[in-house]
């Protein structure tokens, strides 16, 4: 085991804090959870409600849920991943770690590793209350395990951009608000990058958008989205993935909201119409981009964490003589 | 200078995680993927062909459920099944024929089903792959007159259009009198035609049989036909045997004897036709719903177990660090708890259903929706006995809503099968023999109403076009009972409103959930007049996967009552402009269009006032124009008192073309129905 996640691992647990943030964590996804269901509920009961509406309950309740573990997974990722190697560094702890046998790669690896071991240990915990809407049916083990990867991938690409600020940040407030503000883009700045990019590519918005949208590949509300909705069915809830699904038909079928969906498109399957894709699932795109992201962050990370030389040793030691 | 391209690969060489992390994307694309194997497309084979045939001759009755029959034929032996989609909605039938033989499947499918064009595809029951697929394109009978030819050489010379209002004419040539004679307005039979029982099922029910001169008197002479009210016009049940004037009509003749008499069947609005609010009623009928109460509990109970509980006891053993293996390890145990539970709940399916049992036109029928929610995937046998039909019902997305409906197999007209693949909703409709109605008679402003069904009203009343009255009390089976008229109008009213309204029963959500949609669907039913009792409970005894099993629902008893009874006669729009078109539900319905021709029953005998409400929500008509049955032609009449001799003919039918002119209100620039109204003293 790499030394430094071993390290990190038995530090994790050593302070009081730890049950009773841990018992808030669920608690809290258990009352977001709860809320969904009552706001899914009452929005079932438009239209027709009642029993027509009660099984669009349960997608309702896991897309809201897996919404605000999202968002949950991009405020604490940077928060703990942003402080691991300047908080080194100020602690003057971080030439220790150089000096040792372990290579800058396996000190940047471990202190990655920490970090998203305990964001996956966090979402483990509420793993129960993420699986209850499976009791009101409409959702399978499948689009929990598609969601739960690609929560992973989001979570490694922005601990590794924010260790890679760590390890180049002065001081831990500047990496804190560096890792955050790299986040937020990632969330927001894409889809106004979107716009404008749609811009030209529709002649000012006066033809039809087809294909992609590149700017949207990094946001990880798209790329959750559509690893839920995978494989893309005709028809969709009003649930908070509404606007992923109405986007992908876009790209995938050329739908402009108004049902213009070839036919040669869709594919009938016990009961349901899919959309029969002809390019890459946006997912994938995303995937790559996180996978991509994180092994750029991590080798830039690595360079700035590289053991310093002998001469600079030597160099430093006759600085302070003289 | 050297060019160096690094790949990523080449730069994790000593390093493991890049090659572990494309191995996870990999196997993530892998995993997903897996989803899509099954979308591959299929070949169809050339040697099976596929006929389908809808309504009469294509013309579709929306009112009532519709019969699609599709011939079948195949070179090999083919099993397996026919496949009828429409939005998500799919209904399939199984289908086996022999090798070299053909046959022919008759089902019936839900009128909204049939308002667009129908794809029905043929799927071997082998491999799944589609054989055949053939389109049928219902006809939509709105805004023209279908006139049957029953026993002509050749086609009748109608004119392109009626004298009244310029209607078109469309004739449809009928090889067979059991024909659907539903969709027609006016059957023709040919001089030496004989008149056939189901002919005369036709008119009792409300349709107009056009017969050769003096041959209605033969006609009259059989024991059961009515009275004559007219010159050459008699009256059977809720229809009419009308006699040519002359052998070979002119254009003019038939012009004049064709008239638009039928309310507009088709709106265009679907949310407001009596089957959608139907379904809302069934939808609505099972108890309230909210899942959790024990899973909260657990869940409680969980993070107790996980957060204090775990962490104490670690770090009473010292081995705090064991927390990342004993908080996952815990939590997986709660989600294969959980997915146990799911999957057993899965098995449980609710329940509702709501009925109507209407009396009109001379008969009676009784008609329940039956709706079914299940979380999971499982199938369902639902019967009925063979004095009853049962058919697949509209689904929530023909008009726009959500949710996933299940597969309907129609076995047969007794049987449909709900599959569900996943969550999802299923819903159909059991056409009953209708119980004994009550009878309702009017004295003046005073109405008795004997209770001879078997059911306890817990509110009822009359609807007389805007005015609601509300009795009070209930009303229990072989009860009588004689209330006065309120005659005060109700603006935006339906009986269920107006119970609600009167009985101080707003918080009660049953009425504007169940009793509100049933309301809106009688009137599409009976019309503007009738009698009304709602019943708390009226059971629907089906069988459910070959058991007998009874289903509670509401249920809402309406009988048609003759507007002069009532002394004040609301519309129905009997035509339109071709751009014409109704929207909304029940009371609440608003037209647009150029024109719109509206048919009123008033007594013969008083004066009769044409009113318009100023207050409902709409502009005024910018003009009015009656038909004067002596002139022939549409005179402009103002408000107030209408000139009897020559706006009311011996039936007491008043014909008022109204030009809607354009919407002045910005929230309600369509004009509604029901401000326009004539009353008597």
């Amino acid at each position: 085991m790499n030394p430094i996640l071993h390290r990190e691992a038995l530090d994790r647990f050593r302070g009081r804090r730890g049950w009773p943030f841990l018992l808030l964590w669920i608690l809290g996804n258990l009352t977001a959870v709860y809320l969904l269901l009552l706001l899914g509920s009452e929005v079932s009961n438009q239209g027709f409600g009642g029993l027509i509406g009660r099984p669009t309950v349960g997608p309702f309740v896991f897309h809201g849920a897996l919404v605000l573990l999202l968002l949950g997974v991009v405020m604490i990722t940077p928060g703990l991943a942003s402080v691991t190697i300047v908080g080194e560094r100020e602690k003057q702890t971080l030439r220790l770690v150089q000096v040792t046998p372990l290579t800058p790669f396996q000190i940047v690896v471990g202190k990655l590793g920490a970090c998203l071991g305990y964001i996956g240990w966090l979402v483990a915990a509420v793993l129960p209350v993420l699986a209850a809407p499976l009791l009101l049916g409409g959702v399978g083990l499948g689009d929990a395990l598609g969601a739960l990867l690609m929560l992973f991938l989001i979570a490694a690409a922005i601990g590794s951009m924010s260790i890679w600020l760590s390890s180049r940040a002065k001081s831990t407030r500047a990496a804190v608000a560096g890792s955050y503000m790299l986040t937020f883009m990632l969330l927001f700045a894409t889809p106004l990058v979107a716009v404008g990019e749609a811009f030209f590519k529709t002649e000012r918005f006066r033809e039809n958008l087809e294909g992609d949208l590149y700017s949207l590949v990094p946001n990880p509300y798209l790329a959750l989205g559509s690893a839920v909705l995978h494989p893309l069915e005709l028809e969709s809830e009003q649930t908070p993935f509404y606007p992923v699904h109405l986007y992908l038909l876009g790209r995938e079928a050329g739908d402009n909201g108004f049902g213009g969906i070839s036919p040669d498109l869709v594919v009938e399957r016990d009961g349901h119409r899919f959309v029969r894709l002809t390019r890459p699932p946006f997912w994938v795109f995303s995937a790559l981009f996180y996978l991509g992201l994180s092994a750029l962050a991590i080798r830039r990370a690595t360079r700035w964490v590289t053991t310093p030389s002998a001469n600079e040793f030597a160099i430093k030691r006759r600085n302070a003589t003289t | 200078m050297e060019l160096t391209v690094r790949t990523g690969l080449a730069w994790s060489r000593g390093h493991t995680l890049p090659r572990k992390a494309i191995a996870a994307v990999l196997a993530l694309t892998a995993l997903l993927s897996f989803r899509d194997a099954a979308l591959a497309q299929t070949t169809p084979p050339a040697d099976i062909s596929l006929e389908a045939e809808i309504g009469l001759d294509g013309w579709v009755e929306l009112s009532q459920p519709v019969r699609l029959r599709v011939t079948v034929r195949s070179e090999l032996l083919f099993s397996g099944a026919m496949e009828l989609r429409h939005g998500r909605a799919e209904v399939v039938t199984p289908v086996e024929v022999p090798a070299g033989g053909e046959k022919t499947y008759e089902l019936l499918i839900s009128p909204t089903m049939a308002t667009q064009a129908l794809t029905v595809q043929l799927v071997a029951a082998a491999d799944g792959t589609r054989v055949a697929s053939v389109r049928v394109q219902p006809k939509n009978p709105t805004g023209q007159i279908l006139v049957g030819s029953l026993g002509f050489a050749g086609e009748l010379d109608l004119p392109r259009a009626t004298s009244i209002a310029s209607v078109p004419i469309v004739e449809v040539r009928l090889d067979d009198s059991d024909a659907e004679l539903a969709v027609l307005d006016y059957l023709v039979v040919a001089g030496g035609a004989q008149v056939p029982e189901s002919v005369l099922r036709w008119v009792t029910d409300g349709g107009r049989l056009v017969v050769q001169p003096g041959s209605a008197s033969a006609l009259v002479a059989t024991p059961e036909i009515g009275e004559q009210r007219l010159p050459g016009a008699y009256s059977l049940g809720a229809g009419q045997i009308l006699e040519q004037r002359r052998s070979i009509p002119s254009n003019e003749d038939w012009a004049s004897l064709l008239v638009p008499f039928r309310e507009e069947r088709h709106l265009t609005d679907f949310w407001g036709s009596s089957e959608v609010q139907m379904i809302r009623a069934a939808s609505n009928s099972a108890k309230a719903w909210l899942p959790y109460s024990g899973t909260l509990v657990g869940l409680v109970v969980y993070a107790i177990v996980v957060a204090p509980v775990n962490i104490i006891v670690l770090r009473r053993m010292r081995r705090r660090e064991l927390a990342w293996i004993t908080v996952p390890a815990i939590s997986l145990v709660a989600v294969i708890a959980f997915v146990v539970i799911g999957s057993v709940q899965n098995d449980s399916t609710d329940w509702g259903q709501a009925t109507i049992v209407a009396g009109h036109g001379g008969r009676s029928e009784s008609v329940s929706v039956v709706a079914a929610a299940a979380n999971g995937p499982l199938t369902h046998t639902l019967s009925t006995d063979g004095g009853s039909v049962m058919y697949p019902a509209a689904t929530a997305d023909a008009v726009g809503a959500g949710g996933q409906p299940a597969v309907r197999r129609v076995v047969s007209g007794q049987q449909v099968d709900l599959v569900f693949g996943d969550a999802g909703y299923g819903t159909v409709a059991v056409s009953a023999p209708t119980p004994p109605l009550p009878l309702v008679r009017v004295e003046g402003s005073s109405i008795h109403v004997q209770n001879f069904s078997p059911y306890e009203f817990e509110a009822f009343g009359v609807v007389a076009g805007a005015s609601v009255t509300v009795a009070s009390g209930r009303l229990g089976p072989g009860s009588e009972v004689t209330f006065e008229q309120n005659g005060q109008i109700c603006q935006f009213c339906n009986a269920a409103e107006a119970v609600a309204d009167q009985t101080a029963q707003w918080n009660d959500s049953r009425w504007w959930q169940v009793y509100q949609p049933l309301s809106s669907a009688a009137t599409g039913l009976v019309g503007n007049t009738y009698f009304f009792g709602f019943v708390a409970n009226l059971p629907l005894a089906i069988g459910l996967n070959a058991k007998a099993i009874t289903i509670n629902g509401p249920g809402l008893v309406v009988v048609q009552m003759e507007a002069v009874d009532i002394g004040q006669a609301g519309p129905e729009i009997v035509a339109m402009s071709p751009d014409g078109t109704i929207q909304g539900e029940g009371a609440w319905r608003w037209l647009s269009g150029e024109w719109a021709l509206m048919e009123f029953t008033v007594p013969i005998d008083r004066d009769i006032t044409l009113r318009h409400e100023a207050d409902m929500f709409g502009p005024a008509p910018a003009e009015y124009e009656a038909w004067d049955w002596t002139a022939g032609a549409f005179v402009s009449v103002e408000e107030g008192k209408i000139e009897h001799q020559r706006f009311v003919d011996p039936d007491g039918v008043v014909l008022l073309r109204i030009q809607l002119g354009a919407g002045e209100n910005e929230f309600f620039g369509e004009f509604p129905i029901g401000s326009v109204s004539l009353t008597w003293a």
